[in-house]
């Protein structure tokens, strides 16, 4: 297939979003600037998620608790110790990142649904801490922001958190500037190495792959980008509480990605939007989403098995391409059994 | 010069004694066998060689000179051991070309892949995802992915399970470009006349032991293997007849 042609498939999602992006903007509704924020950051945060799952096999339920760590950690840096937020989010991306390396090394032998069981007793570990540990975190009342967390300014530069319309810049710029990093270390060597382990660990080790330090690599690179989104979302928020990143929120994250495809990257922002989204637009209490999450899901998984972007890609590129030729990417759901020894 | 030695090599799981102090020998540039029947212990001792599985306390591998009992598969991998699997494996979604690329990507020489298609015979079946080819197809797509990393020393096992007459020729073409080219080879392998004809020396493994080492000849002609391992063979050319 010509290069242009697979670049065209590869943007497409980013003319929607950015089209999106612009008309949010244009409308000035703040009900929609809201919706978009929050759309942009839990896109970021699911991309992160597919970034370990769907491209490197590893299973995360604990892709919330990681999230809330990145918001926990920003908000008491700017609370205890005065931080900027940029650095402050910054700080609590790299915490999130150290944290999930911690749980990956734990887990290393680990594959599959065993790693997904582990992973969600680290979240729920994660999220008992942040409860507990009420002298730090306030416990399950939660931690309000302190008034610098709404702004920051630097040289010439000032950002007002608490405009809606600034914060979604900052938003848009960050989840575009994430999704082409990690598209970028798609493309690189790690990228790589990463499918290999996910489509077979033994066979990829026989060929010289160190699957340990590609699983810590893939997974620290994917919980900074949750810490990432915890931060913004904190910032947003003002306020982070552990019931914010509890187990089911996890698995909400894993319909994000599995939804609008996971190994795809840019699947997640379609899943995220949709699991946003669509119960604003039906106007339904949070009980009610549930369900039609739900139907969604068993929707997707009958009728799109590799998601909605997976799936559409798929149909393009078979009307793009001779009967015959061409390759279909590979999602971790269709991986087919690992067995535990070679 | 052995490329290859294996002392005192146990493995136990459970109460179950996989290997019990094996020893043994391969010369560089040799193609070697290692035959037995199932459960013998065969492809345990690939694993503990490959690094798949860790031999107990007392056991010791030496490749190339060096210890490297305990040694990561990758590292192994990377210091020119490589192994193949019973079950022969790819990556999902990709063609058989983009296989043997992607294996290429992983070698420190960045060899053709054109060229090790051509010299396993897969180019008929280059642009077909790995999958969907037939079982002898993934087989030697393993060999070429093997072939890809650069091997010093090259472990298959059972390279010749499932394959038809004409892909049982061309492997063997392909094992003895390889060792043409300075590759030792050890093989394990069920089909008596494919190793027999091929290897310049075999050994016997029952219940985890060595039962004996030696030539093709003097191997079957060897009581003990005839009455554990080759006796079945023979009584089933006779059933055949």
């Amino acid at each position: 297939m010509m290069p242009n042609r697979r670049i065209a498939i590869a943007f497409a999602p980013w003319l929607a979003l950015a089209t999106l992006a612009v008309y949010v903007d244009l409308a000035g509704s703040d009900f929609l600037l809201h919706l978009a924020i929050v759309t942009a950051i839990y896109a970021t945060l699911a991309m992160s998620l597919d970034f370990a799952f769907g491209y490197t096999g590893l299973f995360s339920i604990a892709h919330a608790s990681l999230f809330g760590l990145g918001a926990y950690v920003a908000g008491l840096l700017i609370a205890e110790l005065g931080l900027p937020p940029p650095l402050a989010i910054l700080a609590g991306a790299l915490f999130a990142a150290l944290i999930g390396t911690i749980m990956v090394a734990l887990f290393s032998r680990m594959e599959g649904p065993y790693f997904a069981i582990g992973s969600f007793a680290f979240g729920e570990l994660v999220r008992i801490v942040l409860n507990e540990w009420r002298s730090l975190t306030h416990g399950p009342m939660g931690l309000v922001f302190p008034p610098q967390a709404g702004k920051f300014s630097f040289l010439w530069i000032e950002i007002n958190f608490r405009d809606k319309r600034e914060l979604f810049a900052v938003v848009a710029v960050l989840t575009a500037m994430v999704a082409g990093g990690l598209w970028l270390v798609l493309k690189s060597r790690l990228g790589g190495r990463m499918t290999y382990i996910r489509d077979d660990p033994n066979l990829a080790m026989s060929l010289g792959v160190n699957v340990f330090r590609t699983k810590l690599a893939s997974f620290a690179i994917s919980g900074f980008v949750a810490g990432l989104a915890g931060g913004l979302f904190g910032i947003y928020l003002q306020f982070v509480a552990p019931s914010l990143f509890s187990g089911l929120e996890s698995v909400r994250l894993v319909m994000m990605v599995v939804i609008g495809g996971a190994g795809t990257l840019f699947g997640p922002i379609v899943g995220a939007a949709l699991i946003v989204l669509l119960p604003q637009a039906l106007r339904m209490d949070p009980t009610d989403s549930l369900i039609i999450n739900g139907v969604i899901l068993v929707l997707v998984v009958l009728f799109f098995p590799r998601g909605i972007v997976g799936s559409a890609h798929d149909f393009i590129l078979r009307q793009l391409t001779p009967a015959g030729g061409g390759t279909i990417a590979p999602t971790a759901a269709a991986t087919p059994e690992r067995s535990g020894a070679p | 010069m052995n490329v290859l030695e294996v002392e005192s090599l146990s493995l136990s799981f459970g109460g179950v004694q996989a290997l019990a102090d094996v020893s043994w020998q391969v010369k560089q540039g040799a193609i070697a066998g290692v035959i037995g029947p199932n459960g013998a212990g065969k492809t345990t001792l690939f694993n503990c060689v490959t690094g798949f599985l860790r031999p107990t306390r007392g056991s010791r591998v030496t490749y190339g000179g060096r210890d490297v009992t305990g040694w990561a598969t990758h590292r192994l991998a990377r210091a020119g051991l490589v192994r193949t699997f019973q079950h022969p494996k790819s990556f999902v979604g990709m063609t058989v070309r983009q296989n043997v690329v992607a294996s290429t990507r992983l070698a420190a020489n960045r060899p053709d892949a054109d060229a090790i298609l051509r010299a396993t015979e897969l180019e008929e079946f280059a642009e077909r995802r790995a999958v969907q080819c037939p079982y002898g197809v993934i087989r030697r797509l393993n060999l070429a992915m093997a072939m890809a990393i650069g091997p010093k020393l090259l472990m298959l096992d059972e390279p010749a399970a499932g394959l038809n007459d004409r892909e049982r020729l061309a492997l063997r073409r392909s094992i003895q470009m390889l060792r043409d080219a300075g590759c030792t080879i050890v093989l394990v392998e069920h089909d008596m006349s494919f190793v027999m004809s091929l290897v310049d020396e075999v050994m016997v493994l029952d219940a985890g032991r060595v039962l004996t080492v030696g030539s093709p000849d003097h191997v079957t002609s060897h009581p003990d293997v005839i009455r554990v391992y080759l006796g079945q063979f023979a009584h089933a050319q006779g059933q055949r007849t």
